[in-house]
């Protein structure tokens, strides 16, 4: 058996360095021979162009040979140099490029050159300030519903109801926002979070009752509480919150005060317009990935959730309540939830619009799924679907046979590899690394 | 459970504050107990990073026997302390759990080894059918007449 020396004694800092370099020059090597291959391949295809279905296959062959390549160099690197991340990193990679493959395919259905789509989608999520301005923000959004799913995660909750109690804080940061008179946009942005915080925990308070006094399944009840949170909101905007004379569902704009800077004015040198939604809300969302980060690995409440997500008996026998593991849990998680609306309601809309999370509740499961409920994962998943989600509104503007549901496909394709088909892909996986160890003796 | 085994050594004892720095939880200080406890009780291979369920059964007993005894219960419940254990282990357990009677604390082991029970003892009782069937002092008893207690023969029955 090859033991593996616990590396947490003396860290040496350049081996990590050296490590990043040496991938980036194998993945450089691949690329050049992949790169004219590639366009060897594309070329010789446009003699087909009269038959696109064709040149389309070939794209999707070169798509999926880069891919591969680039996933080896992958597995070679994690392989030799930091086995320890081989289920952090090397899993979610290869499901990233399965889904992309099954993307592919899709949209070689739809009729247009998958290569194509893809760029449009990169080009239009990272190739302009613009674009990094709306793909920021969207991640600032699921950062926190992804944060919030993966908290409940390591109570081993499913907390779906991201949704509702994301709109529950939007409504929170509305009365705030609305009723006090603030002084500067920092006390605003202070107070409008502890308010969406709280109008989040709120909501998720009552499931997670439910779910630790009565046994009522916290998938069932999270999911009719988003309904009722949509009926509530419509309920309010229409009738209580709607300003005299508007026939739009919607409160007023929220007064001068309480606006965040967005980054065209903490990073307008980076190019961000005045129209960019991107605010410093993301800030916020770093925070809370530290935060929970701090919680759940570095606190006694955090060991609890954790040995309370691994074995409720085992934790009941170290003395550890479950139905306060299970409140604190949810109400945590519903106030990350709740958070979200500081950087949709506040940041960007600065007033309460009907359906103001747009999806991002349940874009936070996936996110917390394939960021395996860890905060850098969260984060780096977050960007992932922020990109998907900039890039797919991109895609439909240049390419009308593909609607903004294009974003949904994917998004599931990344779900069924991440979650549902984790084994398939770690099985196999975990049989190469076991046939190909380094035999030390 | 896939706790570590360093995470393991705080189990239902995290809340100490020799664990704790400040509102967070001292990692360093626990690994270092556990480095320490695994020293002394011997667990194999002494690497706290693994996860505790990937131990064999008698080590993951020896991490749990460490955790419990190590804190110097006034009443200590120990049911087959040494399942699983290897020989040497088995003897420092057993050397524990006398030194703790030693210091004046209560302890109530269940075993279904005869000899680890007539070994350690200073009172036996012997359950049959959710009764206790009997009770012997070690140095009068023996196993064939604890077995007879084990199979519910009862005194009254044996004098008649």
């Amino acid at each position: 058996m090859s033991t593996t020396t616990p590396s947490s004694e003396a860290p040496n800092l350049f081996k990590p360095l050296i490590d990043v370099g040496l991938f980036a020059v194998a993945l450089g090597v691949i690329y050049l021979i992949v790169g004219p291959i590639g366009g060897v391949i594309l070329f010789a295809s446009t003699a087909f162009a009269a038959e696109p279905r064709i040149v389309y296959a070939i794209e999707f062959f070169y798509i999926f040979l880069t891919g591969l390549l680039s996933l080896l160099v992958l597995m070679a690197f994690i392989f030799r140099r930091l086995p320890d991340l081989r289920d952090t990193v090397l899993v979610p990679t290869a499901s990233i490029y399965f889904a992309l493959l099954g993307t592919a395919i899709t949209i070689i259905f739809i009729g247009e050159s998958p290569v194509e789509a893809l760029n449009i989608m990169i080009r239009g999520a990272f190739g302009s300030a613009y674009g990094w301005g709306y793909t920021l923000f969207y991640t600032t959004n699921f950062i926190f519903t992804g944060l919030a799913v993966a908290v409940a995660f390591h109570a081993r909750m499913f907390n779906i109801g991201g949704e509702g109690q994301a709109a529950l804080g939007g409504l929170g940061v509305a009365i705030v926002a609305l009723s006090i008179d603030w002084p500067h946009w920092s006390l605003a942005l202070l107070g409008c979070t502890i308010a969406a915080a709280l109008f989040g925990a709120a909501w998720a308070a009552i499931p997670a009752y439910l779910q630790a006094k009565r046994g009522s399944h916290i998938v069932i009840t999270t999911i009719m509480f988003n309904f009722i949170a949509a009926a509530l909101l419509v309920y309010l905007l229409v009738n209580v919150f709607r300003v005299e004379g508007s026939m739009a569902p919607e409160t007023a704009r929220f007064p001068e005060n309480t606006r965040l800077p967005n980054a065209s004015q903490f990073a307008g040198f980076l190019g961000f317009g005045s129209s960019t939604p991107l605010n410093v809300t993301f800030f916020v969302a770093i925070a809370s990935c530290v935060g929970v980060w701090l919680l759940i690995w570095r606190t006694k409440l955090g060991y609890e959730i954790r040995a309370f997500g691994h074995s409720e008996s085992a934790a009941i026998y170290a003395g550890i309540s479950p139905i306060k593991i299970t409140m604190i849990a949810m109400l945590i998680s519903g106030g990350l939830s709740g958070m979200m609306a500081i950087n949709a309601v506040q940041g960007e809309a600065e007033r309460l619009v009907i359906d103001s999370v747009q999806g991002a509740g349940f874009v936070g499961i996936a996110v917390a799924l394939m960021g395996r409920s860890h905060p850098v994962g969260v984060f780096l998943a977050a960007l992932l679907f922020g990109a998907l989600y900039q890039g797919g509104a991109e895609l439909q503007f240049e390419m009308p046979a593909i609607s903004r549901d294009m974003i949904l496909v994917i998004q599931a394709l990344v779900i069924l590899f991440t979650g549902a088909l984790d084994n398939m892909v770690r099985m196999p996986m975990e049989k190469l690394f076991l046939a190909l160890r380094p035999r030390t003796e | 459970m896939p706790y570590e085994a360093w995470e393991n050594t705080a189990f239902g004892y995290h809340h100490d504050p020799k664990y704790q720095s400040g509102i967070l939880m001292n990692n360093a200080a626990i690994k270092a107990d556990c480095i320490e406890k695994m020293e002394r009780y011997d667990v194999r291979p002494p690497n706290p990073r693994l996860p505790a369920r990937n131990f064999s059964g008698g080590n993951q007993q020896k991490i749990v026997v460490a955790r419990e005894m190590d804190r110097q219960p006034d009443l200590l419940l120990v049911g087959q302390p040494t399942r699983g254990v290897d020989i040497g282990a088995i003897e420092f357990i057993h050397k524990q759990i006398i030194a703790l009677r030693d210091a004046g604390k209560a302890v109530l082991l269940v075993s279904v080894e005869l000899d680890e029970i007539l070994g350690l003892s200073d009172r036996i009782a012997v359950m049959f059918d959710g009764q206790i069937s009997g009770e012997r002092l070690p140095n009068e008893t023996n196993e064939a007449d604890l077995g007879l207690l084990m199979a519910g023969v009862t005194e009254q029955q044996g004098a008649a």
